[in-house]
Parts: structure tokens; C-alpha cells; sequence
């Protein structure tokens, strides 16, 4: 039997990777933005119709780890299906902009 | 004689009229009066409402300056600590982590003195965020914070530029706002 509810997650950045997000690669460093793309975001992307990312309660976000994460996985899936997969709850405008920004940088 | 008595009898005695204005009629003297009294009360009243538009100018000027300045101060102490990371891996004596935690509260208050202006200069708020986020973008670009020596900078990497010139932007545009500020009224810094 198809079920036809919407299956969601909701994942906290602080509790489920870490407060100090890190640079780009896994080998630049710990807690790195390709690090959190491909063992937690990717994983539940691909199991949920609808992710919830909490990123609150981080004292800030790198450049190199928001291209890293959001724009390489727009460049994957594509703008349009990441946006409708992923809600993301931050209260940091600034971070906002740069999350859009690189997601239109690698979909345009 | 005679002749010149009969003249003077036949000539009709001119008696003063009386006047046509309506004797309930306010006499012109005190027309003027009333005039030079409703231009004082209108002089006194634009007074009042100019020295009160100053007060409040001078209040919004002063709060945008305050928060001007703190960006200012706070700037030059990020790019600091980030130029001093991106060669050493780390900012004085902290470790690296510490480093990217102390370079962390500074970009904090940072984003919140950006907040408060944003709030007092509704109509510049696009434009201050998307300047802010530029110069927070290139001084974060790459892999700050560098956390191994050997990805450090080297102090004639040409990466630094990026810096240097998000930086200068930045601080050019703060310079910019500030000088607008000055020269322009209440209405300039609020939304139409």
C-alpha cells in the first residue's frame, strides 16, 4: 500500500554535527561542509521527502561551508527540488543571503 | 458785496458724509495688528516644529553615527584576526579552534550593530546587507579557519587580495553612508 503521508525530518545542525562548523573539504579540517553534506544532509535528503534543517545556535557559518553544502547539493539536485526538499530555519539573515547566493551561483 | 452774499447763500452746505463702511467693521489699524499677530503665531509655530525635527534629525543622526563607527572599529579588528589566522592558522596565543570561536563573537557583534542600523535606516537596508555580506563572504571564502599549517596563507598569497579589497569596499561604502547621512534629512533615512 502507497502511503500518501509525507514522510519529514527535522535535523539540528548544533546537536546532530556541531556548533564550530568548519572549512570546505574533509581534508582541511575537521567538521567540514562536505563532511556534513555527505553523512548528514545527503542521507536524509535521499530518505525523506522533507528535510527541516535547524542551523540556529551556531555562532557562524564560513563561506567555504555554505558553498560547500548548499551549492554543490543544488548543482546536484537542482534548484527547484532542493528548495522544495529542504526548509531551512536560521535566524542570521547575513548566513540566509550567502545560502541563497551560492545556490544561485551553482544553479545559474 | 451784495451779489458775492447771494453766492455764498445760493452754494449748498457741504456736511461730512457719513462713512460706508460697516460701523460693526474692524478699523484698519487693528487689521494689521491681527495680521502681524497670526504671522508671528504662524512664525513661532514652524519655529517650533523646525527646532523639533532638529531635536529628532540630531538623535537618528547621532544613533546612525554610533553604529557606524562600532562597524567601523569592529571591521578592522576582524580583518585582523582573520588575516592573522589565514597565515598563522591560528589568532595570537589561542589555538585554532579558540581562534575561529573569538573571530565568531566578533562577526556576531558585528551582525548585530548591523541589525540596529538596518532598523534606523530602513530605505539603506538592502544595500547595507548586501554590502556586509559581500566583505563576510570574502573574508570567509575558501576554508576559514584554517585549521592545518600546511593550508595556511603564504603573506604574498594573492588570496589576501580578496581580502584586501572586500575590505576596503566595505569600509568605502560605511565611509560613504556616513557622509549621506550627514548631509541628508529625516526623510532620506526613512522608508517611502
Amino acid at each position: 500500500m502507497i502511503s500518501d503521508q509525507m514522510r519529514t525530518t527535522t535535523i539540528n545542525f548544533v546537536q546532530d554535527f556541531t556548533r564550530f562548523p568548519g572549512g570546505r573539504l574533509i581534508k582541511y579540517g575537521p567538521n567540514s561542509g562536505e563532511e556534513f553534506r555527505e553523512r548528514v544532509l545527503k542521507p536524509a535528503l535521499a530518505e525523506y521527502d522533507q528535510v527541516t534543517l535547524d542551523m540556529n545556535g551556531v555562532l557562524g557559518f564560513p563561506a567555504s561551508f555554505l558553498d560547500e553544502v548548499f551549492g554543490v547539493l543544488a548543482g546536484q539536485l537542482g534548484r527547484e527540488e532542493l528548495k522544495r526538499k529542504l526548509k531551512i530555519i536560521l535566524d542570521n539573515k547575513v548566513t540566509l543571503t550567502e545560502i541563497e547566493d551560492v545556490i544561485a551561483t551553482h544553479t545559474s | 458785496l451784495t451779489r458775492w452774499i447771494i453766492f455764498l447763500l445760493q452754494t449748498p452746505s457741504v456736511t461730512p458724509s457719513p462713512p460706508l463702511v460697516d460701523p460693526s467693521a474692524i478699523p484698519l489699524k487693528d487689521e494689521y495688528a491681527l495680521i502681524i499677530s497670526a504671522a508671528s503665531f504662524c512664525f513661532a509655530i514652524a519655529a517650533f516644529f523646525r527646532a523639533s525635527f532638529e531635536q529628532r534629525r540630531r538623535i537618528i543622526l547621532d544613533q546612525i553615527l554610533a553604529e557606524i563607527s562600532a562597524l567601523e572599529e569592529l571591521s578592522v579588528d576582524i580583518v585582523k584576526q582573520v588575516e592573522s589566522i589565514l597565515l598563522t592558522c591560528r589568532h595570537s596565543e589561542l589555538s585554532p579552534d579558540d581562534s575561529y570561536v573569538a573571530t565568531q563573537h566578533e562577526f556576531r557583534k558585528a551582525e548585530v550593530r548591523l541589525t540596529n542600523l538596518e532598523m534606523i535606516l530602513p530605505r539603506e537596508q538592502d544595500n547595507i546587507h548586501r554590502q556586509y555580506v559581500d566583505w563576510h563572504s570574502a573574508l570567509t571564502h575558501d576554508r576559514f579557519p584554517v585549521l592545518k599549517i600546511d593550508h595556511c596563507y603564504r603573506i604574498s598569497d594573492e588570496r589576501f587580495v580578496r581580502v584586501a579589497l572586500a575590505e576596503a569596499g566595505w569600509r568605502r561604502y560605511l565611509f560613504n553612508l556616513r557622509l549621506r547621512c550627514l548631509r541628508n534629512q529625516i526623510k532620506f533615512w526613512k522608508k517611502k
